[in-house]
């Protein structure tokens, strides 16, 4: 009959399909890179860290360091150095693999750094020490100016610049009493607060190098508002709902910090450390046959001059 | 001759003289003499209204013709029959005929007044033969078709006009017959595990609910049951949804290119009628099975005047079919359907829908960090009241909705969820004339939207919302000759958004003898979207949210398409299908392992085939599906330029199954209905990582002395891979015995009848993977007292 015909057809195409139809599944792409290198190689300090990450298959699986090996070279002078590795548990539990070196890198020289594998497998990253800038402050024009340029010629790159303020509470407001709902920490006369201020966004770049515009008393509004963010006093002490006000604080410091990078420390969108943009594998890498980011920057600290500051009507003294 | 209905388009050939040479008794009768029924007051009432708004239209009626118009119904139960073919033969021996609607309603216009032979045929029922005499006017003649227990002698098997060939410019019209034909772990049948046989559906497995139709994800699928909209009706479980095969009277799948009736979603329309109940006799069942116990009763509340109908369903896959294969199956849902059906004169109902669902489970690895709760309901309630105006070629029917949706995930402390309240109002008309049908209609919709997602969509904030929605549709048919033409406008005003959108429908077919020719197209918008993020396939927590007044999502459609049967037996259909989308949002790309993400805007293309083939013949059938499809998204985004060195990022989305295949058969043997479906699904894209290391923001001074870094994804171009392709047989057997009054049905089979390891998720932080269902055997019962 026809139709029980077409019934047994069914069942044995399908059969046939069933036998024709399986395939291998291979989660993760076969031959990736076999590392990721970070470090940052400082010509103001007398030792080195890079961390060495084996690149794995599952996100916690466990590590195997054995027969890894790091070596670096100043391209400019030829000379190696000797790194010893280091299996380092973090906090968070997980294990790291450290290479630590103690040599300064010289300014303005290249040097490489290479991973090399148990298997053969290698990765490295090339970074050129930054120059030894000296930075200059000029003040705007202006008996009461509290604004101006810090100026680093010849640097290379600027990142993870910051102002700080340093400040510190004073006797005389209900220290201690929160308000309400949600209660701030406590705080007590001549504790110190830092407030930190990214400053990145305002890095500019100028012929021979990069400035920083600072407008300290526009800044300062910022400052309160955290401040009264923060350790915000009820104006009406009877009723913790109302408004509130900045405690009564002094200022005991204000300073800027940024590091001088070499020149591959550049995110593809001018001065946007934006984390979700860097964190793509790639974006910002200086390591070839694997991924990680190995460069190499110095700290910079300055402080606004005591006179600059007493002029935006603040305490400075005290405690 | 031929006469056709819209939407079945299935032509009837009446070879002259032997049609009505089959008249077994005639009667002749005067409908001018036959009494009016007795007004109501609702009645009275629908008349003045009627008469008001029909005076424009009646001066533009031949008022000398006649239009014949009335309800078939089974003389059994009272149930509308949908489908059933309705003929008149006059003097001039000219055949003139309609198909029942859903409503069971037919309607034949342009009548010269003159006496008439008029037929009714529907499968399984015996032939309803009168001869009547037609004055002028609009004139009510409804039938009752008795069931032909002894099934052949009088039934016309070409009227059989559903069935997976039965596609037309993008609409499958399904019936429960359907529905049952396709092998499912009970007896009962499902409408979704029906829906997932079609080359146009993906799923992404047999569990988590999700259908992706042509392109559109599930949220730009608009489900409707007697006219109420309803967001997540579909189960955990994929072989189930809200849709028993014995709740469901009719339903049509608009894949894409649908009319102007509809708005307010992208991609589809699910459009359901759900059965009335048995007017005239009690009747109950209860079935059991490994995944689902069910019970149903009907009855008359009113005899031959109201109905009611009840039916319930609890799964039993945790105690039951968990145990019985040896896996954990954490998913548990229930729905209870119910329905009264109130004839409130010869030429009016009305008729009150009630709905609630519940799931509750959780999909992917149970041992994974990655919470993959999940539970939402629906409770949904409808009105609606049809009539036909005594004096006019009209029908007109008013209906209220309500819809309460909700949408959880994750655990009480930081549960995420999502309501969606709606209350809506629609009035539907159609006028009939010979060579053209108006349609017009209107909607008033108020929404409500509450959402807590725990920052799930780091750019996207929580915030209640509400907006009303107005819409009216023009939607004229015209019928000229082999060619029927739909061309429509849907205007939509948001007055909350303060957003207007004018929306141009269309389709048209042409019958060339065996050989139809079939199109569509439309734009299309949608207000109240969905957001889901789909990077994980065990995520399937929707997000409601109200469009921004400054943009909103909107999509074009084309379909066209040829249906024929070469040989009677064999019909065929090749349908090609595109679709565009604008302005709809996507999880943004990272490669931080995290459960939160961002949404960012995206356009996408999607276009394909549908090659169907069908063989029936008597109880045996075969039928081979093909679906080819290809769908892209381009999402946008500024980091993509540093990414991938463009600021348009093109990929498959995860839903994009390029080649989907399913043959079914089924036949009887013995008085066993034996059927099998075999179905296969290409490998669906998914983003394949290179591997996992840590991350150390460049922004600040790296020291990995002190900082151990972020755990870091390495990916591949997204979307770049595929997954395995899938591919599983299901058999069933069964066969009922009828005992006196009563009926029990047995069956027996399996699903995934040769156990193959179809994958469903991948963790692909762990490498740990969740599969689909293994071989499951089949048994159940059924009981049904008639």
């Amino acid at each position: 009959m026809m139709p029980r015909s077409l019934f047994g057809l069914f069942l044995l195409v399908s059969l046939v399909f069933v036998t024709a139809c399986d395939e291998e599944f291979v989660p993760i792409a076969p031959d990736g890179p076999p590392y990721s290198l970070w470090g940052n190689l400082d010509p103001t300090k007398d030792h080195q860290v890079v961390r060495v990450v084996p690149i794995t298959g599952t996100i916690d699986e466990e590590l195997d360091f054995s027969g890894i090996t790091l070596r670096s070279v100043n391209r400019d002078t030829g000379e190696e150095q000797t790194w010893r590795d280091s299996v380092v548990t973090y906090e968070d539990g997980t294990r790291g693999l450290l290479f630590v070196s103690g040599f300064r890198p010289v300014h303005g020289d290249e040097y490489e750094v290479r991973v090399e594998g148990p298997e053969g497998k290698t990765a490295y990253a090339r970074t050129t020490a930054p120059p030894a800038v000296t930075h200059s402050f000029v003040l705007d024009p202006g008996s009461q100016s509290t604004s101006g340029e810090l100026l680093f010629p010849d640097a290379p790159r600027l990142y993870s610049s910051q102002t700080q303020y340093v400040l510190f509470f004073r006797e005389g407001d209900l220290v201690g009493e929160p308000p309400l709902p949600s209660p701030p920490p406590r705080f007590n006369p001549c504790d110190e607060v830092v407030l930190s201020f990214d400053e990145q966004k305002s890095v500019a770049s100028i012929e021979y190098g990069w400035k920083v515009p600072m407008n300290l008393r526009a800044n300062f509004e910022a400052v309160n508002d955290e401040m009264d963010a923060r350790f915000g006093i009820p104006i009406d002490p009877n009723d913790p709902n109302t408004a509130t006000r900045p405690p009564d604080y002094g200022v005991r410091d204000i300073r800027f910090r940024t590091y001088v990078a070499d020149e591959d420390w550049a995110p593809p969108f001018p001065f946007d450390f934006d984390p979700e943009l860097l964190i793509e594998p790639g974006t910002l890498s200086s390591v070839r046959g694997g991924f990680g980011f190995v460069g190499s920057s110095y700290r910079v600290d300055w402080s606004w001059p005591p006179e600059v500051i007493r002029r935006l009507g603040v305490v400075t003294e005290g405690c | 001759m031929e006469c056709r209905a819209w939407g079945k388009f299935l032509p009837l050939s009446f070879p002259a003289g032997d049609v009505f040479s089959l008249f077994m008794k005639q009667s002749t009768v005067n409908l001018s003499k036959v009494p009016r029924h007795r007004e109501t007051e609702a009645g009275r009432w629908g008349r003045v209204v009627w008469v008001c708004l029909g005076l424009l239209l009646i001066s533009s009626s031949a008022w000398a013709q006649s239009t014949l118009r009335g309800f078939v119904r089974d003389a059994s139960s009272g149930e509308a029959l949908i489908g059933a073919h309705v003929v008149l033969r006059g003097a001039d021996e000219e055949l003139r005929g309609d198909a029942t609607d859903a409503d069971g309603l037919y309607v034949i216009t342009n009548l010269q007044p003159g006496d008439y032979i008029v037929q009714a045929s529907y499968v399984g029922f015996v032939q309803h033969r009168d001869t009547i005499a037609i004055p002028s006017g609009v004139h009510l003649y409804s039938i009752e078709m008795v069931p032909d227990t002894e099934l052949g002698e009088v039934t016309v098997e070409a009227e059989r006009v559903s069935g997976q060939t039965d596609l037309v410019a993008g609409q499958q019209h399904i019936t429960p017959a359907d529905i049952r034909s396709v092998p499912a772990p009970d007896i009962t049948g499902d409408l979704a595990n029906y829906l997932t046989t079609l080359p146009s559906v993906v799923t992404s497995g047999d569990q988590g609910g999700q259908l992706f139709i042509r392109g559109g994800e599930p949220t730009q699928n608009q489900v409707r049951l007697d006219g109420i909209p309803l967001y997540q009706p579909f189960h955990l479980l994929g072989f189930y949804s809200a849709f028993p095969a014995d709740v469901v009277g009719s339903a049509d799948l608009y894949a894409g290119g649908y009319g102007a009736k509809f708005g307010g979603f992208l991609s589809s329309v699910l459009d359901i009628n759900s059965r009335t109940g048995n007017n005239r006799s009690l009747e109950a069942s209860a079935a059991a099975a490994p995944f689902v116990s069910s019970a149903s009763v009907e009855g008359p509340i009113v005899p031959g005047k109201a109905s009611f109908l009840v039916n319930g369903r609890l799964s039993l896959i945790e105690p039951v079919a968990s145990p019985l294969i040896g896996r954990d199956l954490p998913y548990s849902f229930a729905d209870i359907f119910g329905k009264v059906q109130a004839q409130t004169g010869s030429a009016s109902h009305l008729s009150v829908t009630a709905l609630h669902t519940r799931d509750s489970g959780s999909l992917g690895d149970p041992d994974s960090e990655r919470p993959s709760e999940i539970r939402w309901s629906n409770t949904a309630a409808g009105f609606r009241f049809l009539t036909l105006p005594s004096t006019l070629d009209m029908r007109g029917e008013v209906v209220l909705t309500y819809t309460d949706h909700s949408n959880a995930s994750g655990p009480e402390d930081e549960l995420r969820e999502s309501n969606i309240d709606r209350f809506g109002v629609e009035f539907a008309l159609e006028y009939y004339s010979r060579y053209v049908n108006i349609n017009v209609g209107g909607m008033l919709e108020r929404v409500t939207l509450q959402s807590r997602l725990e920052n799930l969509y780091e750019n996207f904030e929580d915030e209640d919302s509400e907006f009303t929605e107005v819409s009216f549709y023009l939607e004229p048919e015209f019928n000229l000759g082999p060619l029927q033409f739909r061309p429509g406008v849907r205007a939509t005003l948001n007055p909350t958004k303060r957003r207007t959108y004018i929306e141009p429908r269309g389709r048209a077919i042409l019958n060339l003898g065996r050989v139809d020719l079939t199109a569509a197209g439309g734009v299309y918008h949608q207000t109240l979207v969905g957001v889901s993020d789909r990077r994980d396939a065990t995520s399937i927590f929707t997000a409601w949210t109200a469009v921004p007044a400054f943009t909103g999502p909107s999509a074009v459609h084309g379909v066209g398409g040829i249906r024929f049967n070469p040989v009677d037996p064999l019909t065929m259909v090749v349908e090609g299908w595109t679709k565009t989308f604008r302005d709809i949002f996507v999880s943004e790309w990272t490669s931080f392992p995290r459960l939160t993400t961002n949404l960012v805007p995206a356009d996408g293309t999607a276009y394909g085939a549908d090659g169907r083939m069908e063989y029936r013949k008597g109880d045996s059938y075969i039928a081979v599906n093909y679906g080819l499809a290809s769908v892209k998204y381009e999402a946008q985004d500024p980091f993509y330029e540093a990414w991938f060195g463009t600021n348009r990022l093109e990929y498959r989305p995860p839903h994009d199954r390029r080649h989907q295949i399913a043959v079914f058969a089924g036949t009887n043997i013995a008085g066993f209905d034996i059927s099998a479906r075999w179905q296969y699904g290409s490998g669906l894209p998914f983003s394949r990582p290179i591997g996992f290391d840590r991350y150390y923001y460049q922004g600040e001074p790296i020291e990995p002395a002190g900082d151990s870094g972020d755990p870091r994804v390495i990916y591949e171009r997204p979307y770049g891979a595929e997954l395995p392709a899938v591919h599983r047989l299901d058999v069933s057997i069964e066969r009922t015995f009828d005992l006196d009054g009563w009926s029990i049905t047995a069956q027996a089979g399996a699903v995934n009848a040769y156990d193959r390891t179809n994958l469903l998720a991948f963790d692909l932080f762990t490498l740990r993977r969740t599969d689909q269902l293994p071989i499951v055997p089949v048994f159940g019962v059924r009981l049904d007292k008639k």
